[in-house]
């Protein structure tokens, strides 16, 4: 007996026409649950971008800043003290304003250009408490007045000139003039649409009444601390918490991108509907696949039953068809790969929202596809297991 | 030639057939789903203008949204007061506040909040917190004046009426989530009332209930009374107010009075009620990128419907295909067997329409519930996905029949 014919494989070759339109649902399957995934991997990446480019291992918010829109600050003094904590180097204050910072482009063609939101963030620049791309360049131009920098993954809406023009734009900033300088990149999320990063100095020009009264840059946003080396965060982090008073929370940076990641999972409502998304997106995988394995061990039967016939066991079927849904998962999951990567720019570059395809969904969705397409085999292959050999004909 | 033959194949093999209606069925839930999300988008856009009483919005020039429309100077309602046709005008303040949580609220698992249970807390052993005692978290707030008929939903109108007593009563709406301080850590309800917490660290009591919605902007509203919203404001604001909600005389011509309301006070903004809406709508859906995500689901959706639909007729029809060669053998045409093909494929997406529909009901309900967003089964919704999916079927089966025309009876055994 020949136990080398590759039968999966030939069953699979067999009609490729067939094999085609088999790869092309298991590979919509697939694109599915990557889209789906992405979309909820977007929301969480994107709200913690801002936190993730910090140049620092420990964060310093207020005690009652709960996510990161939450206008909530704390006191500059805080900062002071935690420079003289041991084992930090120093302690950076970075300025958010995402609530009075309207903004304006005042060149539109239509006569009054409508005002949006736009987050403006602002730290010392020399001190590379944020890690930017592309700001190198617009050192010395951020430390003219009224000027700052903008980040190009901003909403269209804000209709920013692209290219060269960008030194033409004229806007107004919470009612004052605005010059644009050049361009960085971070990207938005689903509270923010665009960015500008400026420097402290012009941040409290715009916002003069952020504290209420006393010095605009006394409040602060979030709290940069980096550490000596050979210490590790969660050590400086605890003489932190026992150097400050209570009206603040420290966090270590991966805690905070974690507590941050936490209340979009379970506390924003749109995090509840992409989840939703993503169960539906598995679902329909699943049946997409087993209707695609199903249809094509139906189509076998005869040739099934005739092996059954000549003696072969239940064993080497489970085999073939194991076989069988495994190459199908993989030959479907390439081009379902290959399309989503495409998607994912696409819509990254229309949104601004960043879609990356992580190692971990490219695994979740492989898994996920074997596992439909093996289950799918399986239970097809429940009606040969038990059908006798004469009947199938 | 009157043999109902679509029906009797679909009969047949009854097993064969529960399969392809479970498999048109997910198609169809998939495409509810993201329309579903996509209107909720809409749905939440509009949820408290639909309920707020105006012919007329009068609002600052600098309006963005609802939870974050800007003031301006309350004089100008008494000089609009005078214009000819306006009956009454009633001001009402709008704003994001930040509400004090009473109370540790613990976390609840995805299965106690599907089922709507309150979560047992076991002493001694520590279920983690969703927030602690004094945490602060966003909150719709509406300031009225007690006397004017703001709501026009009645039950909403009595309640303000009634509870509103002093500067320090709210309402609450029961939709709030129950993480910013319910007692039951479910629902906001009766026994809430009389519970004391703070806004913008002034103290408040909760008067009462009502039951609306926030729309995707904040989780939870209140309302308060308009001395009450002066106290969470800054004093040089006292005097500027929200927006302005004009109500006209009958027969009046709403369009005719903004636009002379535009003209003679340019400092503010008159927009009637449905362009409101219309602003509110497409700020959610083009100036933010929940419209593109779901329109990108939808689409998403469809495509992959329609894989699943075509998977499901061409191997229907493909083992089907010695009997309808033996047909064509008959002499029955192309004709004949294109009817009975497209047949089938319309029974077949009758047949999962039902129970696609009742899924996604109950996934709506769901999603609802788990997310307090007004996912809702509009007709709309309805003959969307009834027209989407008899032309899936109808595309997918005539596909799937090139097979049979191209077929040689002869070959076919």
């Amino acid at each position: 007996m020949r136990r080398r014919t590759a039968l999966a494989w030939n069953n699979l070759t067999h009609d490729l026409r067939r094999l085609a339109i088999a790869i092309a649902g298991v590979g919509f399957a697939a694109l599915l649950m990557f889209v789906q995934l992405g979309f909820w991997n977007s929301l969480l990446d994107s709200t913690v971008e801002v936190i993730h480019v910090m140049n620092g291992e420990v964060i310093i918010v207020s005690k009652s800043k709960y996510a990161m829109p939450a206008v909530e600050r704390f006191d500059l003094r805080r900062l002071q003290t935690a420079k003289g904590v041991d084992g930090v180097v120093t302690a950076h204050p970075v300025y958010l304003e995402g609530w009075e910072s309207l903004l304006r482009r005042t060149t539109s063609i239509a006569s009054e250009g409508k005002a949006h939101r736009i987050r403006v963030v602002a730290y010392r620049i020399d001190d590379n408490v944020l890690s930017i791309e592309g700001l190198e360049q617009h050192k010395n131009a951020l430390r003219r007045p009224q000027t700052a920098i903008v980040d190009h993954l901003s909403h269209r809406k804000f209709s920013f000139p692209v290219g060269s023009g960008l030194n033409k734009y004229r806007g107004e900033l919470a009612d004052r003039r605005i010059d644009l300088a050049g361009r960085f990149t971070l990207g938005v999320d689903f509270i923010t649409d665009g960015n500008l990063i400026m420097t402290p100095s012009n941040f409290a020009k715009y916002f003069p009444n952020r504290a209420f009264g006393a010095h605009p840059l006394s409040q602060v946003d979030v709290g940069v601390v980096t550490i000596v080396d050979g210490r590790t965060p969660i050590d400086v982090k605890n003489s932190l918490r026992l150097a400050l008073p209570d009206d603040v929370d420290v966090f270590t940076k991966e805690e905070f991108i974690a507590r941050e990641k936490h209340f979009w999972r379970t506390q924003a409502p749109v995090g509840y509907i992409f989840l939703v998304g993503m169960y539906v997106g598995f679902v329909v995988g699943v049946i997409i696949c087993y209707q695609i394995i199903h249809a094509d061990v139906s189509d076998h039967m005869p040739e099934f039953a005739t092996l059954k016939a000549m003696g072969y066991r239940n064993g080497y079927f489970f085999h073939v068809i194991l076989c069988q849904s495994l190459y199908l998962s993989l030959f479907g999951f390439v081009p379902g790969l290959a399309v989503s990567y495409l998607v994912y720019q696409g819509l990254g570059q229309w949104t601004g929202l960043i879609m990356t395809l992580k190692p971990s969904s490219l695994l979740l969705v492989l898994l996920t596809t074997i596992g439909m397409c093996s289950i799918s085999g399986l239970l097809a292959v429940r009606k040969l297991l038990t059908a006798d050999p004469a009947s199938l004909f | 030639m009157k043999t109902p033959l679509a029906c009797l194949n679909l009969l047949h093999n009854r097993v064969r057939t529960a399969v392809a209606i479970a498999g048109v069925t997910f198609a169809v839930v998939l495409m509810f789903m993201q329309l579903g999300f996509l209107q909720a988008v809409i749905a939440s856009a509009e949820i408290v203008y639909d309920d707020l009483n105006f012919d007329i919005c009068i609002r600052s020039k600098d309006y963005l949204l609802l939870s974050d429309a800007r003031s301006f100077p309350a004089a100008r309602l008494h000089q609009i007061e005078g214009v000819e046709g306006v009956r009454e005008v009633i001001p009402c303040d709008i704003g994001l506040q930040l509400w004090r949580i009473p109370r540790e609220m613990p976390e609840r698992t995805l299965m106690e909040q599907m089922l709507s249970i309150t979560p047992q807390t076991i002493p001694g052993a520590g279920r983690s917190l969703i927030a602690q005692q004094g945490e602060k978290r966003s909150v719709l707030v509406i300031g009225v004046r007690r006397g004017d008929r703001v709501f026009k939903d009645q039950a909403t109108h009595e309640s303000v009426q009634q509870h509103l007593l002093t500067p320090e009563h709210v309402v609450i709406d029961t939709t709030t989530r129950p993480e910013y301080g319910a007692k039951n850590s479910r629902e906001f309800g009766p026994e809430d009332v009389g519970e004391q917490t703070e806004i913008n660290g002034q103290r408040v009591i909760i008067g009462g209930l009502f039951t609306r919605g926030s729309g995707l902007a904040a989780s939870g509203t209140v309302i308060i009374n308009e001395r009450g919203f002066d106290r969470l404001i800054l004093p040089s604001d006292r005097e500027r107010v929200t927006l302005g909600l004009v109500n006209l005389k009958p027969n009046t011509d709403g369009n005719a009075v903004a636009a002379y309301l535009n003209k003679t006070f340019p400092d503010v903004e008159a927009v009637t009620r449905e362009k409101v809406i219309k602003d509110e709508t497409e700020y959610w859906t083009e100036e933010t990128n929940y419209g593109l995500i779901f329109r990108t689901g939808v689409v998403i959706a469809l495509i992959v419907g329609t894989a699943i639909v075509y998977q499901v007729l061409a191997s229907d029809i493909s083992s089907l295909l010695p009997e309808y060669a033996t047909l064509k053998a008959m002499g029955y045409g192309n004709a004949y067997l294109s009817r009975v093909v497209l047949q089938q494929a319309i029974l077949l997406a009758v047949m999962s329409l039902i129970p696609g529909w009742l899924i996604a009901v109950g996934l709506y309900a769901l999603t609802s519930s788990v997310a307090a967003i007004p996912v809702q089964m509009t007709l709309t919704n309805v003959l969307f996905v009834c027209v989407l999916t008899l032309a899936m079927c109808s595309a997918s089966g005539i596909a799937a029949m090139r097979k049979a025309f191209q077929a040689e009876p002869a070959e076919l055994f």
